[in-house]
Protein backbone atom coordinates (compact mmCIF):
# COMPACT_ATOMS: atom_id res chain seq x y z
CA UNK A 1 0.00 0.00 0.00
CA UNK A 2 0.91 3.40 -0.82
CA UNK A 3 -0.28 6.94 -0.58
CA UNK A 4 1.27 9.56 -3.30
CA UNK A 5 0.78 13.20 -2.97
CA UNK A 6 -0.03 14.53 -6.72
CA UNK A 7 -0.06 18.75 -6.20
CA UNK A 8 -1.98 19.18 -9.91
CA UNK A 9 -4.70 16.49 -8.39
CA UNK A 10 -8.14 18.02 -8.17
CA UNK A 11 -9.51 15.63 -5.49
CA UNK A 12 -8.87 12.75 -3.59
CA UNK A 13 -9.30 9.70 -5.57
CA UNK A 14 -8.16 6.01 -4.35
CA UNK A 15 -7.46 3.71 -6.78
CA UNK A 16 -7.05 -0.04 -6.32
CA UNK A 17 -4.99 -2.12 -8.73
CA UNK A 18 -5.58 -5.83 -9.26
CA UNK A 19 -5.60 -8.97 -11.68
CA UNK A 20 -9.44 -9.55 -10.64
CA UNK A 21 -12.00 -8.80 -8.60
CA UNK A 22 -12.45 -10.71 -5.74
CA UNK A 23 -13.59 -10.97 -2.35
CA UNK A 24 -10.92 -9.36 -0.67
CA UNK A 25 -11.01 -6.44 -3.65
CA UNK A 26 -14.75 -5.58 -2.74
CA UNK A 27 -14.11 -5.54 1.05
CA UNK A 28 -11.34 -3.14 0.15
CA UNK A 29 -13.75 -1.15 -1.50
CA UNK A 30 -16.37 -0.93 0.87
CA UNK A 31 -14.06 0.08 3.34
CA UNK A 32 -13.04 2.83 1.31
CA UNK A 33 -16.51 3.74 0.11
CA UNK A 34 -17.70 3.35 4.08
CA UNK A 35 -21.27 3.90 5.11
CA UNK A 36 -22.24 5.53 1.34
CA UNK A 37 -22.76 1.87 0.32
CA UNK A 38 -26.35 2.17 1.79
CA UNK A 39 -29.32 4.14 1.47
CA UNK A 40 -31.40 5.20 3.82
CA UNK A 41 -35.15 4.67 2.77
CA UNK A 42 -38.64 4.27 4.52
CA UNK A 43 -41.26 1.21 4.15
CA UNK A 44 -44.34 0.99 6.40
CA UNK A 45 -43.15 4.27 7.96
CA UNK A 46 -40.03 2.03 9.18
CA UNK A 47 -36.43 2.80 8.46
CA UNK A 48 -34.51 0.79 6.26
CA UNK A 49 -30.85 0.48 5.26
CA UNK A 50 -30.69 -0.58 2.05
CA UNK A 51 -27.33 -1.88 0.24
CA UNK A 52 -27.67 0.03 -3.27
CA UNK A 53 -26.16 -3.26 -4.83
CA UNK A 54 -29.88 -4.77 -4.55
CA UNK A 55 -31.64 -1.85 -5.96
CA UNK A 56 -32.79 -3.16 -9.31
CA UNK A 57 -34.04 0.58 -10.18
CA UNK A 58 -35.57 4.01 -8.96
CA UNK A 59 -38.39 5.85 -10.01
CA UNK A 60 -40.06 9.03 -9.50
CA UNK A 61 -43.65 9.19 -8.99
CA UNK A 62 -45.45 12.37 -7.95
CA UNK A 63 -42.20 14.14 -7.12
CA UNK A 64 -41.78 10.88 -4.47
CA UNK A 65 -38.81 8.47 -5.22
CA UNK A 66 -39.38 4.67 -4.95
CA UNK A 67 -36.39 1.94 -5.04
CA UNK A 68 -37.30 -1.28 -6.43
CA UNK A 69 -35.15 -4.53 -5.17
CA UNK A 70 -36.23 -8.03 -6.35
CA UNK A 71 -38.35 -8.52 -3.65
CA UNK A 72 -39.11 -4.98 -2.24
CA UNK A 73 -40.08 -1.48 -3.08
CA UNK A 74 -38.54 1.24 -0.64
CA UNK A 75 -39.57 4.78 -0.59
CA UNK A 76 -36.95 7.69 -0.10
CA UNK A 77 -36.89 11.21 1.02
CA UNK A 78 -34.54 12.41 -1.90
CA UNK A 79 -35.04 13.92 -4.98
CA UNK A 80 -34.33 11.88 -8.16
CA UNK A 81 -31.69 14.42 -9.14
CA UNK A 82 -29.61 14.29 -5.57
CA UNK A 83 -29.97 10.15 -6.17
CA UNK A 84 -28.63 10.68 -10.21
CA UNK A 85 -25.70 12.33 -8.54
CA UNK A 86 -25.06 10.04 -5.60
CA UNK A 87 -25.60 7.19 -7.61
CA UNK A 88 -23.45 7.96 -10.70
CA UNK A 89 -19.91 6.70 -10.20
CA UNK A 90 -21.92 3.47 -8.31
CA UNK A 91 -22.93 1.97 -11.50
CA UNK A 92 -26.68 3.69 -11.92
CA UNK A 93 -27.90 5.66 -15.44
CA UNK A 94 -30.64 8.16 -15.68
CA UNK A 95 -32.21 6.16 -18.26
CA UNK A 96 -35.65 8.19 -18.38
CA UNK A 97 -37.14 11.43 -17.10
CA UNK A 98 -38.31 9.43 -14.20
CA UNK A 99 -36.12 6.79 -13.75
CA UNK A 100 -32.39 5.56 -12.67
CA UNK A 101 -31.56 2.41 -13.54
CA UNK A 102 -28.96 0.01 -12.01
CA UNK A 103 -26.55 -1.25 -14.67
CA UNK A 104 -25.18 -4.10 -12.84
CA UNK A 105 -28.64 -5.37 -12.59
CA UNK A 106 -29.21 -5.65 -16.10
CA UNK A 107 -30.12 -9.11 -17.72
CA UNK A 108 -30.26 -8.35 -21.21
CA UNK A 109 -30.91 -5.57 -23.61
CA UNK A 110 -32.97 -4.78 -26.77
CA UNK A 111 -33.27 -1.91 -29.24
CA UNK A 112 -36.72 -1.00 -29.38
CA UNK A 113 -38.59 1.48 -32.70
CA UNK A 114 -37.42 4.84 -32.09
CA UNK A 115 -34.09 5.08 -31.01
CA UNK A 116 -34.90 3.35 -27.51
CA UNK A 117 -33.60 0.75 -25.72
CA UNK A 118 -35.77 -1.97 -23.81
CA UNK A 119 -33.52 -3.41 -20.57
CA UNK A 120 -34.57 -6.98 -19.13
CA UNK A 121 -33.61 -6.68 -15.56
CA UNK A 122 -32.24 -9.72 -12.71
CA UNK A 123 -36.10 -9.88 -11.37
CA UNK A 124 -37.69 -10.11 -15.10
CA UNK A 125 -39.22 -6.35 -15.14
CA UNK A 126 -38.38 -4.28 -18.04
CA UNK A 127 -37.12 -0.96 -18.14
CA UNK A 128 -37.22 1.52 -21.34
CA UNK A 129 -34.02 3.74 -21.53
CA UNK A 130 -36.03 6.30 -23.61
CA UNK A 131 -34.26 7.88 -26.89
CA UNK A 132 -32.94 10.81 -24.95
CA UNK A 133 -31.04 8.90 -22.80
CA UNK A 134 -30.17 6.01 -25.45
CA UNK A 135 -27.35 7.42 -27.04
CA UNK A 136 -24.99 8.50 -23.67
CA UNK A 137 -26.31 5.16 -22.28
CA UNK A 138 -24.60 3.38 -25.60
CA UNK A 139 -21.72 5.64 -24.79
CA UNK A 140 -21.10 4.51 -21.13
CA UNK A 141 -21.52 0.98 -21.53
CA UNK A 142 -19.58 0.97 -24.88
CA UNK A 143 -21.84 -0.05 -27.79
CA UNK A 144 -20.74 1.53 -30.95
CA UNK B 1 -56.51 16.94 -16.71
CA UNK B 2 -52.95 17.08 -17.49
CA UNK B 3 -53.05 13.55 -18.52
CA UNK B 4 -56.38 14.22 -20.52
CA UNK B 5 -54.83 16.90 -22.44
CA UNK B 6 -51.87 14.73 -23.14
CA UNK B 7 -53.81 12.28 -24.61
CA UNK B 8 -56.03 14.18 -26.61
CA UNK B 9 -53.81 16.86 -27.88
CA UNK B 10 -51.66 13.89 -30.61
CA UNK B 11 -54.81 12.88 -31.22
CA UNK B 12 -56.75 15.92 -32.81
CA UNK B 13 -53.81 15.46 -35.14
CA UNK B 14 -54.25 12.40 -35.93
CA UNK B 15 -57.81 12.60 -36.13
CA UNK B 16 -57.56 14.84 -39.04
CA UNK B 17 -54.42 13.21 -40.78
CA UNK B 18 -56.91 10.10 -40.74
CA UNK B 19 -59.94 11.75 -41.96
CA UNK B 20 -57.70 13.93 -44.91
CA UNK B 21 -56.13 10.54 -45.68
CA UNK B 22 -59.63 8.93 -45.59
CA UNK B 23 -61.45 11.34 -48.46
CA UNK B 24 -57.92 11.31 -50.45
CA UNK B 25 -57.89 7.40 -50.57
CA UNK B 26 -62.18 7.52 -51.16
CA UNK B 27 -61.37 9.97 -53.93
CA UNK B 28 -58.50 8.04 -55.56
CA UNK B 29 -59.74 4.63 -55.41
CA UNK B 30 -63.24 5.95 -56.72
CA UNK B 31 -61.65 7.05 -59.66
CA UNK B 32 -59.37 4.07 -60.65
CA UNK B 33 -62.05 1.69 -59.96
CA UNK B 34 -64.11 4.37 -62.38
CA UNK B 35 -61.69 4.37 -65.13
CA UNK B 36 -61.00 0.49 -65.08
CA UNK B 37 -64.37 -0.49 -64.87
CA UNK B 38 -66.42 2.18 -66.80
CA UNK B 39 -68.52 3.12 -64.65
CA UNK B 40 -69.65 6.15 -63.76
CA UNK B 41 -67.69 8.35 -60.62
CA UNK B 42 -69.47 11.39 -58.92
CA UNK B 43 -67.21 13.93 -58.22
CA UNK B 44 -68.58 14.96 -54.62
CA UNK B 45 -68.54 13.44 -51.40
CA UNK B 46 -71.38 12.70 -49.40
CA UNK B 47 -71.78 14.80 -46.32
CA UNK B 48 -72.52 11.32 -44.19
CA UNK B 49 -69.16 10.07 -45.77
CA UNK B 50 -67.89 13.14 -44.09
CA UNK B 51 -69.44 12.90 -40.53
CA UNK B 52 -68.98 9.39 -40.24
CA UNK B 53 -65.43 9.31 -41.71
CA UNK B 54 -64.61 11.83 -38.91
CA UNK B 55 -66.25 9.40 -36.47
CA UNK B 56 -63.99 6.42 -37.95
CA UNK B 57 -61.13 8.97 -37.85
CA UNK B 58 -61.77 9.78 -34.14
CA UNK B 59 -61.89 5.86 -33.53
CA UNK B 60 -58.92 5.50 -35.62
CA UNK B 61 -56.92 8.08 -33.70
CA UNK B 62 -58.26 6.49 -30.39
CA UNK B 63 -56.76 3.24 -30.90
CA UNK B 64 -53.44 4.61 -32.13
CA UNK B 65 -53.01 6.91 -28.80
CA UNK B 66 -53.87 3.97 -26.80
CA UNK B 67 -51.17 1.33 -28.84
CA UNK B 68 -48.70 3.94 -29.42
CA UNK B 69 -49.05 7.40 -27.17
CA UNK B 70 -47.77 6.12 -23.96
CA UNK B 71 -49.63 7.55 -21.63
CA UNK B 72 -51.75 4.29 -21.38
CA UNK B 73 -49.59 1.55 -22.47
CA UNK B 74 -45.90 2.47 -21.28
CA UNK B 75 -43.86 -0.75 -21.66
CA UNK B 76 -44.56 -2.31 -24.70
CA UNK B 77 -42.48 -3.39 -27.52
CA UNK B 78 -42.99 -2.06 -30.69
CA UNK B 79 -43.94 -4.98 -32.77
CA UNK B 80 -47.03 -5.82 -29.72
CA UNK B 81 -47.89 -2.54 -30.84
CA UNK B 82 -47.98 -2.52 -34.01
CA UNK B 83 -49.74 -6.05 -34.16
CA UNK B 84 -52.33 -4.67 -32.02
CA UNK B 85 -53.30 -2.02 -33.17
CA UNK B 86 -53.32 -3.60 -36.98
CA UNK B 87 -55.58 -6.23 -35.18
CA UNK B 88 -57.93 -3.48 -33.78
CA UNK B 89 -58.05 -1.97 -36.72
CA UNK B 90 -59.20 -4.55 -38.82
CA UNK B 91 -62.04 -5.20 -36.21
CA UNK B 92 -63.51 -1.51 -36.63
CA UNK B 93 -63.04 -1.36 -40.06
CA UNK B 94 -64.81 -4.67 -40.25
CA UNK B 95 -67.40 -3.08 -37.65
CA UNK B 96 -67.55 -0.14 -40.65
CA UNK B 97 -68.68 -2.47 -43.32
CA UNK B 98 -71.20 -4.53 -41.21
CA UNK B 99 -72.96 -1.59 -40.20
CA UNK B 100 -72.05 -0.29 -43.72
CA UNK B 101 -70.79 3.25 -41.60
CA UNK B 102 -68.01 5.63 -43.27
CA UNK B 103 -67.39 2.98 -45.90
CA UNK B 104 -69.58 1.69 -48.97
CA UNK B 105 -70.51 -1.56 -48.85
CA UNK B 106 -70.48 -1.97 -52.13
CA UNK B 107 -66.86 -1.61 -52.32
CA UNK B 108 -66.14 -3.65 -49.16
CA UNK B 109 -64.15 -6.38 -51.01
CA UNK B 110 -61.67 -3.11 -52.01
CA UNK B 111 -61.31 -1.53 -49.07
CA UNK B 112 -60.58 -4.24 -47.20
CA UNK B 113 -57.79 -5.51 -50.16
CA UNK B 114 -56.43 -2.38 -49.21
CA UNK B 115 -56.08 -2.25 -45.62
CA UNK B 116 -54.99 -6.39 -45.72
CA UNK B 117 -51.96 -5.78 -47.72
CA UNK B 118 -51.29 -2.50 -45.33
CA UNK B 119 -51.36 -4.20 -42.40
CA UNK B 120 -49.43 -7.26 -44.15
CA UNK B 121 -46.81 -4.94 -44.80
CA UNK B 122 -46.75 -3.46 -42.13
CA UNK B 123 -46.94 -6.77 -39.80
CA UNK B 124 -44.06 -7.93 -41.94
CA UNK B 125 -41.61 -5.40 -41.95
CA UNK B 126 -42.07 -4.88 -38.04
CA UNK B 127 -41.72 -8.68 -37.58
CA UNK B 128 -38.34 -8.38 -39.92
CA UNK B 129 -37.02 -4.98 -37.80
CA UNK B 130 -37.87 -7.10 -34.89
CA UNK B 131 -35.07 -10.04 -35.56
CA UNK B 132 -32.65 -7.26 -36.77
CA UNK B 133 -33.26 -5.62 -33.15
CA UNK B 134 -33.23 -9.00 -31.83
CA UNK B 135 -29.77 -9.82 -33.14
CA UNK B 136 -28.25 -6.54 -32.20
CA UNK B 137 -30.36 -7.11 -28.84
CA UNK B 138 -27.43 -9.69 -28.31
CA UNK B 139 -24.62 -7.64 -29.35
CA UNK B 140 -25.05 -5.32 -26.88
CA UNK B 141 -25.87 -7.76 -24.36
CA UNK B 142 -22.24 -9.14 -24.81
CA UNK B 143 -20.73 -5.51 -24.64
CA UNK B 144 -22.86 -5.31 -21.54
CA UNK B 145 -21.70 -8.40 -19.57
CA UNK B 146 -17.86 -7.27 -20.02
CA UNK B 147 -19.08 -3.60 -18.45
CA UNK B 148 -20.70 -5.38 -16.22
CA UNK B 149 -17.56 -7.19 -15.36
CA UNK B 150 -15.37 -3.57 -14.89
CA UNK B 151 -18.21 -2.57 -12.54
CA UNK B 152 -17.06 -2.31 -9.13
CA UNK B 153 -20.03 -2.18 -7.02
Amino acid sequence: MRVEVCQGFPDTAVIIQCREVTDEVRKLEALCLGSSQTLSCTKNYKTHLIDRREVLYIESVDKQCFLYTANEMYETNLKLYELEEMLDTAGFFRCAKSQIINIAKIKSLCPDFGGRIEAEMESGEKIIISRQYAKSFKERVGIK
Amino acid sequence: MKKLITFVMPMKLIAGGVLFGLIGFYMVVGILYARLTGAEFEYSIPFAFIWQGATLAIAIAILWEVFFGETIIKKWRFFKRILLFNISLIFLIAICFLTSFALPTDWAYLWLIGVGIISLGIAAMSGLNELYYKKTGERYVEILNAYKKSLLQ
